[in-house]
């Protein structure tokens, strides 16, 4: 190449070079929705104007201007253009198209032409659950294009990206995924128990003492394994009980608490437990504090519960999976705890090491949590 | 979780706040969109026409594809980087000996944030000409994005016999700058200043830049602020210049300044940013509040590409505009991965000190003591 061309390109890296940061606006996307109505399946496809002019020129008068009448003019053109690029295909073969109507929409990079039109799929099934779409549009001019696709199916919306390198992709609409959506829900109550130390430091603390009688200022062994069971039993239940209140409350949105707020209590809380082992305040309804406490701990757990989804149908699954799971995590700790504590209950290692030292660990370790929830600091490893 | 919380935010976003419904505009004059000033979108019709009858001749090509990356920069539109990408990969199949292909290939992923892209193009390109000038440039910048300080310096001593004595100097001033040795780089570029008279303005604006980004970290205020002025005052238009200039206006304060260099501008994200922080600084809370939300949904639509990779920008978002300290940290670590400037130094040490995050401070300091960089900005937060 010769001599200027090199002199252009020298001029662009420069023009560049101290500009790495290129935060400008987003690059070029196209969005379709798809959506079921009544017995059709119907498709609103969202191009830019600035791609549409560059690619099928719009601006007929050339003052850089795009007017609707201009707009108007070239319905049909963009209608051959567009949608031979986009495949909806079953078995095989690829579905017709029946246009209703040519819309505007607005986005963050200007104003979009809409292309709203129904899909009819080849076959008997005009509601097809497994399909296949081909998306070819505008990769040839502009290969950072992307195609957004959004299909609503009940109540579920997806979103899939095509890209130069995946375009076409798989769908696969029926829902046997009911019982697995259960499943996996179970399965991070479960794990946000075991991994949320808080939640079992409290239980703990208010199980230590469950073996344990307390007459005359002094802790006996309780007597029969019965006896411990039912108490144990009841602050399992109070505790259950209440943070199943205020999950629900929290997840339907009924009521919101600050999550600072929701965190600094939880970790007084495991402090308070912790400290009526040591200087015991509350010994025969300790039921009652796990029911109190239970209330906030119901928050925390929502706020997870909220992290992981907020799509409306499945909310009933979503809560009692999750209050299923936070059970079984908990009845796992209480399989483990009670036989230990009950053949150790006489011992002065129980005691003294586990109830006392054990309780004032609990109470310095919630202590440090409490300040850095509060104060939103960070220190603690966990 | 993180990934899960943004698929509901962006459920939320499709779904619910639509950024706004489909409608039919009511006349036919009725304006939809502006095109990239006139004079640029018959130029952008100009070079289609040309490739479009001269599809044999490499020396159009690349001119048209120089000319859309010029105008991608000047429009903040990323589009036209992808038109050019477009053409440069159809020649790179026809003509894979040219290695001007792949120098421009890179500039353009170099801009995409796409660095390994870039760097494996580069890296092609020397291999066959040791002393390729683009490459070298782009190559010692790249790599000083990269915090590879020292490693880029290499990169800038063949220039001087291959691009001269100026775009050597200032590559290596870069560097240098970077590097401990601030005070002699800004001496170095003022020495060479008087012989720029003639050059293009690209090559002016550059200088200037370099100048100022070194005075400002230098605690020489006046001096940074006049090579802002006479940098802008060359290029009203470049909004990389501008995000520089009102990053160190709002560090010293002058809201008003800002407010009055983008308030036309916010068709650019990162403008937009840099004015919702000075507009919230100034309390004009119900203009930042606006601006805020905008920038939200930008985010939001950028980030549907599942390729978004601005993580420097949504942290000062998230730091300055919504005081999330959290989130921010969150995801200045994220960037920090992959962009190592003085400004990405900046924010992960703020969010770090905010959240007493011990582990991203004693990372932000290792590199400050293995790097020697020299920035008031980052010493004021130490």
């Amino acid at each position: 190449m010769s001599r200027f061309v090199k002199i252009i390109i020298l001029q662009i890296v420069l023009n560049l070079a101290f500009a790495l940061n290129s935060f400008a606006h987003k690059p070029s996307d196209s969005y379709i929705f798809i959506r079921r109505e009544g017995d059709s399946i119907f498709c609103d496809w969202e191009i830019s104007l600035k791609d549409l002019d560059y690619a099928i020129d719009l601006d007929k008068n050339n003052d850089g201007k795009i007017t609707w009448g201009e707009l108007k003019a070239k319905h049909k053109d963009i209608e051959e253009y567009a949608l031979p690029q986009f495949s909806f295909i079953v078995k095989g073969e690829k579905s017709s198209y029946g246009l209703v109507d040519h819309l505007v929409n607005k986005h963050s990079d200007g104003l979009y032409a809409v292309l709203r039109f129904k899909i009819d799929p080849p076959g008997k099934d005009k509601l097809p659950k497994t399909f296949d779409i081909t998306y070819d549009f505008l990769f040839d001019i502009d290969p950072q294009h992307r195609g957004i696709l959004t299909i609503r199916h009940k109540e579920n919306t997806s979103t899939y990206i095509f890209s130069p390198e995946n375009s076409t992709q798989h769908f696969n609409l029926n829902d046997s995924s009911k019982l697995k959506q259960l499943l996996d829900f179970i399965w991070q109550g479960i794990w946000h128990i075991w991994i949320g130390i808080d939640h079992i430091l409290f239980l703990l603390s208010l199980l230590f003492a469950s073996v344990l009688i307390r007459e005359k200022n002094a802790w006996k062994e309780a007597d029969s394994l019965k006896k411990v069971l039912i108490e144990i039993v009841k602050i399992i239940s109070a505790f259950t009980i209440a943070h199943s209140i205020t999950l629900s409350l929290a997840v339907l949105g009924i009521v919101s608490l600050p999550s600072a707020f929701v965190e600094s209590v939880i970790a007084f809380s495991v402090f308070l437990a912790a400290l009526n082992n040591i200087f015991p305040v509350v010994y025969g309804k300790k039921w009652l504090i796990a029911f109190l406490f239970g209330l906030i701990h119901g928050f925390g757990f929502a706020s997870v519960l909220m992290e992981l989804d907020l799509n409306k149908s499945s909310l009933v699954i979503s809560l009692f999976g999750f209050n299923l799971g936070v059970e079984l995590g908990q009845l796992a700790i209480v399989l483990i705890f009670t036989p230990i504590a009950f053949l150790l209950r006489k011992t002065s290692f129980y005691r003294s090491l586990i109830l006392i030292f054990g309780s004032i660990v609990i109470c310095v370790i919630a202590i440090l949590w409490f300040i850095e929830r509060a104060f939103n600091l960070s220190f603690l490893p966990f | 979780m993180k990934e899960k919380l943004f698929i509901a935010l962006t459920v939320c976003f499709l779904s619910l706040c639509s950024y706004g419904a489909a409608f039919i505009p009511s006349k036919d004059s009725e304006v939809l969109e502006v095109l990239p000033k006139g004079s640029i979108s018959g130029e952008v019709k100009r070079l289609k026409t040309i490739l479009f009858i001269n599809q044999n001749d490499p020396e159009l090509a690349f001119k048209a594809a120089s000319k859309f990356i010029q105008i991608g920069k000047a429009e903040s539109d990323p589009r036209y980087f992808g038109y050019a990408e477009s053409i440069v990969n159809k020649w790179i199949e026809r003509d894979s000996e040219n290695l001007d292909w792949y120098v421009l290939r890179a500039t353009i992923s170099q801009y995409n944030h796409k660095f390994n892209k870039a760097l494996k193009d580069l890296d092609f390109v020397l291999k066959k000409d040791k002393e390729n000038p683009q490459a070298c440039l782009i190559k010692s910048n790249l790599l000083c994005t990269q915090g590879e300080y020292l490693e880029s310096k290499r990169y800038c001593l063949p220039l001087l016999r291959s691009a001269g004595e100026i775009i050597a100097i200032g590559c290596a001033s870069y560097s240098s700058g970077l590097n401990g040795s601030a005070e002699r780089s800004l001496i170095l570029l003022e020495g060479i200043s008087p012989r720029l008279l003639k050059s293009p303005v690209e090559e002016k604006v550059w200088i200037l830049s370099l100048k100022a980004d070194l005075a400002q970290r230098l605690d020489k205020k006046e001096l940074a602020e006049k090579y802002f002025n006479q940098a802008v005052i060359l290029k009203p238009n470049d909004s990389f210049l501008l995000s520089n200039y009102a990053d160190f206006l709002l560090h010293e304060q002058k809201l008003d300044k800002v407010i009055n260099l983008l308030k036309d501008r916010t068709n650019n994200d990162g403008l937009l940013l840099r004015l919702a922080i000075a507009e919230k600084e100034k309390g004009l809370i119900k203009e930042s509040k606006l601006h805020s939300e905008e920038l939200g949904i930008r985010f939001i639509e950028q980030k549907l590409r599942k390729d978004f990779v601005h993580h420097r920008e949504e942290a000062i978002y998230y730091l300055k505009l919504l005081d999330d300290p959290v989130k921010s940290l969150e995801l200045a670590k994220e960037n920090w991965q992959i962009q190592k400037e003085p400004i990405d130094v900046r924010i992960l040490l703020e969010s770090a000190l905010k959240r007493k995050d011990k582990d991203s401070i004693k990372e932000v300091e290792s590199f400050l003591t293995k790097t020697k960089l020299e920035d008031v900005n980052i010493e004021s937060l130490r």
